[in-house]
């Protein structure tokens, strides 16, 4: 192995996962010593400060650190990873903040020490996801993750739904974990490697390309396949709606936002680093694999959207929703251009605000109405002005409209794709993008419009009110200001990382 | 920045400051909500009013000119010399500007708007939400007609899309809902169109700003193929918005279920943000795609002219008449732009502003109408004159300003749109339309007639109880009445309160497009 690939090995690049992991531990030690009946409140908190201070110190370290820095040659703390890494921590911070007030009010599950306990572990995996080059770590963080969510999904064991949901979960998950596995041998087996960067540097050498080719290749959409279940796209997307009806609305909001984006995080490094740039035929592997990826972007929107539109859950019609942005965020993948990853993290980041926003208006109602369906919301207005402000932003940003962070986010992609000229991709978001707007508004519909059951001014928890605040000012300022974005990007790792993946082989 | 730059800021900026005025007010203090709803509107009027004096006449540049940097665009762009990606910064700006189009129809916007918000006085449940999508609406009213950036006219033009499905949706007829959700799918299509033609420009160009993008598409053609494609997207977009036949039906379920106030604007001014987009867009960019499909633009206008003429004779429904009556008149806004010489476009522009006046008068009458007998079925209405002669009396003015008598503002618009096609080489169109005059006077005399003369008749529906009383204008009406009727007869008397302003820009617009 060439020496150059791999930067200065340092330890302080498992640092923010040593915080993580710490807090986690000592929180379930913590709760053998409570007594039973003890508010669990504290233990949110503490789970609160542990991301805060894992936040904290991969800030300070990327600040101080020379350059890249890597670890074991399995972990890579580079702009990309502390970019994705920040995201995944926000999005927990949220997801925390949403459960401070009791999972469920009306049925206690009493575990809720574990619950932020699996929430840590869960947030540890995803970021051993952003940051892995070499598959074995990968793996482990993805089954570290998969691991806890499947508990944060049934952590409600009495539920029948819920039940439902994390064994639906688990099965997929299994197959989907079997499916990449199977994808990753080929590429181990012609490479003789597990570390991505050595694997692209093994297969480019002499005539691999040009003899195994095709089974790189089958592996490959193996491990595209396999990977779908994480961002919940297509073809592994059936599980979305039950588990996100049935799971917890924290772990839902936790499946929407943090998953998703580790899972997306180490998809485009996959994808990025090994396999796009292998020379084929036709000149480079990324051009064979354009309309397969683009194949999984265009069935996501459509199936997404379209199956949205017959919700009467909420919760499931977000779920739907989930499936349709995986697709919007799949299509700079699809149709590459130099500004992918800004763009697929600026719609990572959007997302992450309207999405944890829209679920904490939608707690706010389920604490008082116990229901999740579309006709809980009818009134809102009324009870709450400010909670139905805030949900107008969100489903207006989810639907793509100004001016919010969603709009941004989508006009970003939009011109994207259309600077290559991928046409079927920018056409097919703008119809999704209509579609969508048939169950947002409707939505909107029940709280502006139609009058409610009550009058009763509705008021909501405080970590719910912080999560729709901390999530409305996200969504508002991005739209408002969307150089702040543009700048951290900049600033984080440049406009040009998708060269600094290829790690100077372009 | 001057105090004149400063003005188009500030009517963008009023309503924004209303919208949070009004969220802080308790929905309790209805006075206090409804007074803040009609001075903003009355403040942009003096605004505007006050950017008419100080306009430069002369000058067909847009004036009043403001750009602030809004945020910048880091963006791949390939340069071909190099076989190389190069980044390019671009700045997306703030940027408002009034040439001479843009301030006849931000005037025309403006008087109505605040008619509109006059009007909005029979309102009285959930106003504060009323109060609060209207202002939403009047910030992207007023901002399509100003900007100079393709972004901010997309955001405005969005603005309007989000207010009115809500005011359509929350305070309109039996079938609001449908009517709204049909309202949204197809303006949100008509608008993505728009974005797809705005992105493309933005790809060949580089640039999101109006003069730029105008300036570089004149001194560097695209391809044929493209340009035609664009301005097909364009003209779908905005002939959703205008509407132009085929995509008319959303139109007429607005215009149906909505509150009379509502429909004023959506009528008076949003419809001529589809006809603002075509003089600004399809017509500015591309002026070779506009000259060698003139005729399509001249046919389309006659589909409309006729196609809205015959079935405003048939219908038994006021509202529907008149809305049938703006998709007709909508076809001469087309012949109009068709004609592409500076007579023509003056007529399209005087068109626009025309109908505006006159729709917004003829469905404030109509909502008067509705409040005292409960219905706008010309089947079970008549004799109005009996009891009510000053409103019949104005009816049928706005009826007569309706089908072009002279003296009133329809007739000089119409003239002028007529006579620009008849100069052009597409005069057959204009000589099958001129039929339309004929059925344009035929149905508002049916319809305007058949209400007023007669004895009277009182509908069954109507009850007794709670309804307004079978009175002439009452004092709150009156304002709305003079406004629109001065503004329409002004016009009609002295067209040059209109045509001075516009002769500037429309005659630098006809030559860049090459005409005389």
């Amino acid at each position: 192995m060439t020496a150059n690939i791999h930067p200065v090995t340092n330890i302080s690049v498992v640092f923010p996962q040593a915080m993580i992991l710490i807090t986690a531990i000592f929180i379930l030690i913590i709760e053998i010593f409570l007594p039973k009946q003890a508010s669990r409140k504290p233990m949110f908190v503490l789970g609160l400060i542990g991301v805060a201070a894992g936040a904290i110190v991969l800030t300070v370290i990327t600040a101080v650190a020379p350059s890249v820095l890597e670890y074991g040659q399995s972990l890579r703390l580079d702009g990309f990873a502390v970019l994705f890494s920040l995201i995944l921590m926000l999005g927990t911070f949220l997801v925390l903040l949403l459960g401070l007030d009791g999972l469920d009010e009306k049925h206690p599950t009493g575990y809720e020490s574990e619950y932020v306990a699996l929430l840590l572990f869960a947030l540890l995996g995803g970021m051993v996801l952003a940051e892995a080059i070499d598959l074995i770590a990968l793996f482990i963080g993805l089954e570290i993750l998969s691991m806890s969510a499947y508990v944060l999904v049934g952590i409600q064991k009495r539920s029948i739904r819920a039940t439902e949901g994390a064994l639906k979960y688990v099965i997929t998950g299994g197959i989907a974990s079997g499916v990449f596995l199977f994808g990753a041998s080929y590429i181990v087996g012609l490479s003789g490697t597990s570390n991505i960067y050595d694997i692209a540097f093994a297969l480019s050498e002499g005539t691999i390309m040009s003899r195994y080719g095709t089974l790189i290749f089958i592996g490959l959409l193996f491990m595209l396949s396999g990977l779908s279940f994480k961002i919940a796209s297509v073809p592994f997307h059936m599980w979305v709606p039950d588990v996100y009806q049935g799971a917890p609305l924290a772990t839902t909001t936790f499946l929407a936002t943090v998953s998703k984006t580790a899972g997306f995080a180490f998809l485009i490094r996959l994808l990025l680093t090994t396999f796009y740039l292998l020379s084929t035929q036709r000149g480079a592997l990324m051009i064979d694999v354009q309309p397969y990826v683009a194949a999984l972007a265009i069935a996501s929107m459509f199936i997404g959207n379209l199956l949205a539109m017959r919700q009467v859950n909420v919760k499931r019609m977000l779920a739907y929703s989930s499936i349709a942005h995986a697709g919007y965020i799949l299509i700079p993948l699809a149709g590459v251009n130099p500004n992918m990853i800004d763009e697929m993290a600026f719609y990572l980041i959007a997302y992450l605000f309207m999405t944890a926003g829209a679920f904490a208006v939608l707690d706010a109602a389920y604490r008082d109405s116990g229901s999740y369906e579309l006709k809980s919301l009818a009134g809102l207005y009324h009870r709450s002005p400010f909670l139905a402000f805030a949900m107008l932003i969100f489903m207006l940003s989810l639907a793509g409209l100004p001016i919010t962070a969603g709009f941004w986010a989508k006009w970003y992609i939009f011109i994207g794709a259309i600077w290559d000229g991928h046409w079927l991709l920018a056409v097919t978001l703008a119809i999704a993008s209509i579609l969508s707007y048939y169950y947002y508004f409707a939505v909107l519909k029940q709280i502006w419009i139609r009058p409610g059951g009550t009058e009763k001014p509705l008021g909501a928890p405080l970590g719910t009110l912080l999560v729709t605040v901390i999530a409305l000012v996200g969504t508002l300022g991005i739209g408002l200001f969307p150089q702040i974005i543009f700048t951290a990007f900049q600033n984080m790792f440049h406009a040009s990382s998708m060269f600094d993946l290829f790690n100077g082989r372009f | 920045m001057t105090w004149e730059q400063t003005i188009p800021n500030l009517i963008i900026l009023l309503p924004v400051i209303g919208l949070i005025l009004v969220g802080l007010i308790p929905s309790k203090h209805g006075g206090a909500i409804r007074l803040v709803g009609q001075l903003i509107p009355l403040a942009v009027l003096l605004l505007a009013g006050s950017l008419y004096g100080s306009f430069n006449i002369l000058s067909p540049q847009g004036q009043f000119t403001s750009s602030i940097r809004w945020f910048t665009l880091t963006f791949p762009g390939y340069d071909a010399s190099q076989h190389m990606f190069v980044m390019q910064e671009i700045p997306i700006a703030w940027s408002l500007s009034v040439d001479g189009i843009s301030l006849a129809l931000l005037m025309m916007t403006a008087l109505i708007i605040f008619v509109a918000a006059l009007a909005s006085i029979y309102e009285v449940r959930r106003l504060k939400m009323y109060t609060l999508f209207l202002l939403l609406l009047e910030i992207g009213a007023y901002g399509v007609f100003m900007t100079e950036s393709l972004i901010w006219f997309f955001i405005f033009f969005e603005f309007t899309l989000i207010s009115l499905y809500f005011l359509v949706g929350q305070y309109g007829g039996f079938d609001r809902e449908r009517a709204a959700n049909a309202f949204l799918l197809y303006n949100g299509l008509g608008s993505l169109f728009m974005l797809i033609a705005f992105v493309m420009l933005f790809h060949a160009t580089g640039s999101w700003d109006i003069i730029t993008v105008r300036e570089m598409l004149a001194a560097q053609p695209l391809e044929h193929s493209q340009s035609l494609f664009i301005f097909f997207l364009f003209l779908i977009g905005f002939g959703i918005k205008l509407p132009i036949f085929p995509f008319h039906r959303w139109m007429l379920e607005v215009h149906r279920e909505a509150p009379p106030a509502i429909v004023m604007i959506h009528s008076g001014v949003l419809l001529k943000m589809g006809a603002y987009g075509l003089i600004r867009f399809a017509l500015g960019f591309l002026p070779e795609i506009a000259r060698e499909f003139a005729w399509l633009l001249a046919f389309l206008g006659l589909v409309n002219l006729l196609y809205g003429a015959f079935l405003a004779y048939v219908q038994n429904e006021l509202r529907l008449v008149f809305a049938y009556s703006s998709l007709s008149h909508m076809g001469i806004v087309l012949f109009g732009l068709a004609a592409l010489n500076a007579i023509g476009l003056q007529g399209a522009v005087f068109q626009m502003v025309s109908h505006g006046l006159i729709s917004a008068l003829l469905f404030f009458i109509l909502g008067a109408v509705e409040r005292r007998m409960q219905t706008s079925s010309l089947k079970t209405l008549g004799g109005l004159a009996e009891a009510m002669p000053i409103l019949s009396g104005t009816l049928l003015l706005a009826a007569m300003a309706n089908m072009g008598l002279p003296a009133l503002s329809g007739f000089i618009s119409e003239f002028q749109s007529f006579l620009g096609l008849f100069q052009s080489e597409h005069w057959l169109y204009a000589a099958v339309g001129l039929i339309a005059l004929v059925l344009t006077a035929l149905y508002m005399l049916r319809a305007t007639l058949g209400l007023t003369f007669g004895p009277l008749k009182v509908p069954a529906v109507r009850s007794e109880n709670g309804t307004v009383a079978l009175d002439d204008v009452q004092p709150q009406e009156v304002m709305p009445l003079v406004l629109l009727t001065a503004a329409i007869i002004l016009i009609g008397v002295y067209p040059n309160v209109l045509a001075t302003p516009l002769a500037a820009t429309l005659g630098d617009f006809v030559a860049r497009m090459g005409g005389y």
